[in-house]
């Protein structure tokens, strides 16, 4: 590996356009970038590499003066230059599109592309007749086929996301940065965009720096790529120069970690849930997946990619709308978070702050509020019953509080997430959702969630467990599923479950490792495991 | 672990409670040093019968603003089962037929407002102050422009008669109190009151049934200002199409001098009824002070954004 890598920092100075050097950033805890490196030429489409939370958005935000660096410096054409916020990356040339829309609904598409630098005539009124001739014009001549006229709100998202690169590309960037833009894309679309960016780099000399999780996308487009993990710089090669298991030992640094293992759960042949044929508007579709009782389940993939969606339509969040439910083998129809609780299906939300705690509320309500119905007779709660569920919660979980009068968010973070697991332990659950119980918590409570997923699987519950870490996944899990664009790509098990494994599903190279090495065939083995 | 509360007396000082407490306190003593009548206890029962109408009305103000909204349909909410008492009662000769069509008009009207925040998700006060116009509507073509009817003797003694020296009504308003204090501290109904208005999605996915708890709380709050508007009725004699005009704000002013935050979520109707007292107590000092009625509300107006802009200062201190 390796003789091909262009090492940047040396001999290729003087050709590139763009470079940044030493870059670090800190988000309070959590180091987003480690005296990282970066560079590109001029008329390269460059293609940003990493694992979830990498460093690849934090290079492209600081790029585009959303984030502002701690230290480094960046250098456009060999000049140094300042980037603190959006309007010295206007000055620079640069211009950004995210995955997370940053369009103004209520207004319409011309609008939209001209905010900031509107047509106006005299006394500043707003020209709207040149206005939408003119966005019209551009509209066209970059082939987007949508009337300028219309409100961003009565688009659809993928048009959406369509107007925000017209947006983008009307300022004549000399830098075009694309972060996730193609993951809201239909299959022409991103086939529209590629030859754009084509065009751009290729034809007018510019350059384009883009994240992309499709690797059968980016060989289409990229001409170089450079690899990013745990906010350090790792390598940049020209596209074609390392195969694709190359580049995913790069991505996950090729660390097998054999700590104790707490998976091979007695789990019965008993199937107490599955989904058959599930789909949820754009998210998700073809779901199919069995639960067994006693079993933890691990779902894996990129951000985005329908795990959340998932977890949420079985809770009855924002339920299927598509395929059918069984629980313990009979049908049933979960519309409502309540209609979910009745059938013993509980969800940990991943958004603790947000979604599990009422945080200006007392820790003793936060614990019991899910199990309400359980504690009280005629409406009234039970204060003996309530005293004795609080008691068990709070020692089943080891919740280390003062005083339960206090509000929840006097908590840390890890005893905050404690109490959103106790909520959820307090209700008649039969089927566990965890969507990434331990994000943000320290490594001691970490410990502690493990081992009590694993005491509750050994005592007959069945968890499905969401997981960003891949660690956590391989170190609990009797089974994984994958997704991929929405639905089930791959279910792997036992010896398959492996950071290598799940990441190549997770990013859609799968086939191609497959034909490098014919010894991995789990694909194939999902595939007729499903049917 | 137990459930006691913390008793230290710093803990204590910085709760709202005690706040509406001391504000009492100074101001019975500031009325009393100005009219050393006012010490009375017979004015002291004077300012509650007064106190007691917005008492009542305040019960449901406090249930939706804890839940996250706010009631700006008071006035007619009040007025509407004002008159339909007053007038079923005359036409048909029955009190208590009168007193029951005036609780399911309210019963109605409550379950539409609602409706329209829980389901239609409408702002509350967008909603409300709508419904207020549908219930002043109502009113005048119900009455037909014309008040008919007065109150009946029950009634009337509710309102106007005394118990070993206590009003009847500050009787029934201890005892409505007394409910809803139990209601929002030991039924899920009230939790979920909380839980809405501290975060409804968290309640949502807690398994709470957010629209079901959400019309219950229109509906009882509604329920509440007509029992109150029929209590008026017995004190004023008659019903009036503007009796509860100046209910409308004072009623949110006096949940939130209570210490029940405007944005939901916390609080409690027993510093509702210290708010209630505070602003009946303001009122006194200013008539002794013989301000005419259009200053008086100024000077209240002004009064009350001091308190809350305290509150609001100490808030943030304690953070």
């Amino acid at each position: 590996m390796g003789k091909d890598v262009t090492n940047l920092g040396e001999q290729t100075v003087d050709r590139e356009y763009l470079q940044m050097e030493h870059i670090s950033k800190r988000f309070g805890g959590i180091q987003a970038l480690d005296d990282v490196f970066f560079s590109c030429r001029r008329g390269e489409a460059h293609v940003l590499i990493g694992e979830n939370g990498a460093g690849k958005s934090t290079i492209i935000k600081i790029l585009c003066g959303v984030v502002a660096r701690d230290t480094g410096d960046i250098l456009i054409d060999g000049k140094k230059v300042e980037i603190n916020s959006a309007l010295d990356a206007d000055d620079n040339h640069i211009a950004a599109v995210f995955q997370e829309l940053s369009l103004i609904q209520e207004l319409s598409v011309a609008e939209n592309i001209f905010l900031g630098h509107e047509i106006t005539g005299r006394m500043g009124r707003i020209n709207f007749k040149a206005m939408y001739s003119e966005a019209d014009r551009f509209l066209q001549e970059i082939g987007i086929h949508i009337n300028s006229r219309e409100l961003v709100k009565d688009l659809s998202l993928c048009q959406k996301q369509m107007v925000e690169i017209a947006k983008a590309l009307y300022k004549k960037p000399e830098i075009l940065l694309l972060d996730e833009a193609t993951s809201a894309l239909g299959e022409e679309e991103v086939e529209w965009l590629f030859e754009k960016i084509d065009q751009l780099t290729h034809q007018e000399n510019k350059t384009v720096i883009f994240i992309s999780h499709r690797m059968d996308e980016l060989s289409r487009v990229a001409d170089r790529a450079t690899i990013f993990r745990d906010a350090h710089y790792i390598t940049s090669f020209t596209w074609g120069d390392l195969t694709n298991e190359e580049i995913v030992a790069y991505i996950s640094g090729k660390k097998d970690s054999g700590a104790n293992v707490m998976k091979n759960h007695p789990s019965s042949d008993k199937v107490v849930l599955e989904i058959q044929n599930g789909a949820h508007g754009d998210d998700l579709h073809d779901i199919n997946l069995k639960l067994r009782e006693g079993e933890i389940l691990g779902v894996a993939g990129l951000s985005g990619h329908g795990q959340v969606e998932m977890l949420h339509a079985l809770f009855g969040h924002n339920p299927f709308d598509r395929g059918e439910m069984l629980v313990d083998g009979k049908p049933v129809r979960i519309r409502s978070e309540r209609q979910a609780l009745k059938n013993g299906i509980v969800l940990v939300p991943e958004d603790r702050k947000h979604e599990g705690l009422l945080l200006e509320r007392p820790i003793h309500e936060n614990i019991t509020l899910m199990a309400l119905d359980k504690l009280q007779k005629f409406g009234v709660i039970q204060g003996k019953k309530e005293r004795e569920a609080l008691a068990h919660s709070i020692e089943k979980l080891s919740i280390k509080a003062k005083d339960l009068n206090l509000t929840a968010n006097s908590l840390s973070g890890g005893n905050q997430q404690k109490l959103v697991i106790a909520k959820a332990l307090l209700t008649d659950v039969k089927i566990l959702l965890l969507s990434d119980p331990t994000r943000g918590i320290d490594i001691g409570t970490k410990n502690e969630i493990y081992r009590l997923m694993h005491d509750l699987a050994q005592q007959g519950m069945s968890i499905i467990f969401l997981s960003t870490e891949l660690s956590e996944l391989i170190l609990l899990c009797d089974r994984v599923v994958v997704f991929y664009e929405g639905s089930i790509v791959a279910e792997l098990q036992g010896e398959d479950i492996s950071e290598k494994n799940i990441l190549a599903h997770a990013i859609g190279v799968a086939e191609d490792l497959a034909q490098d090495a014919p010894s991995d065939s789990d694909r194939e083995g999902a595939q007729s495991d499903e049917k | 672990m137990e459930l006691r509360k913390t008793r230290t007396v710093k803990g204590l000082v910085s709760t709202s409670g005690f706040r509406v407490v001391v504000m009492i306190v100074l101001l019975y003593l500031v009325s009393g040093v100005m009219m050393p009548t006012y010490f009375a206890p017979s004015h002291i029962m004077q300012v509650l019968v007064l106190a007691c109408f917005l008492g009542i009305i305040c019960i449901g103000q406090t249930f939706i603003v804890i839940s996250g909204g706010a009631d700006l349909s008071v006035a007619y909410s009040v007025t509407l089962s004002a008159c339909i008492f007053a007038q079923l009662t005359k036409e048909s000769g029955s009190g208590i037929l009168g007193f029951l069509a005036a609780i399911g008009v309210a019963i109605l009207f409550g379950a539409f407002k609602g409706f329209g925040v829980a389901v239609l998700g409408i702002p509350s006060m967008v909603m409300t102050l709508a419904t207020n116009a549908i219930l002043m509507s109502t009113t005048y073509l119900y009455t037909g422009g014309v008040l008919k009817g007065n109150a009946t003797d029950f009634v009337t003694t509710l309102a106007k008669g005394s118990i070993f020296g206590i009003r009847w009504c500050v009787i029934v308003w201890v005892v409505l109190g007394v409910i809803a204090i139990f209601i929002l501290r030991k039924t899920t109904f009230g939790r979920s009151v909380y839980a809405i208005g501290s975060n409804a999605q968290v309640a949502r996915l807690s398994g709470i049934n957010v629209v079901g708890v959400t019309i219950g709380i229109y509906i009882y709050a509604t329920v509440m200002m007509a029992i109150a508007g029929v209590l008026l009725v017995g004190y004023l004699g008659y019903p009036n199409y503007t009796m509860a005009d100046g209910y409308q704000l004072i009623s949110i002013a006096a949940v939130v001098i209570g210490g029940t935050s405007i944005l939901g979520g916390k609080g409690s109707y027993l510093g509702t009824m210290g708010g209630v007292v505070i602003i009946y107590l303001i009122q006194s000092i200013l008539t002794i002070l013989n301000i005419a009625d259009a200053g008086k509300d100024i000077v209240n107006g002004l009064v009350i954004l001091a308190i809350l802009f305290a509150y609001d200062r100490s808030a943030k201190m304690r953070v």
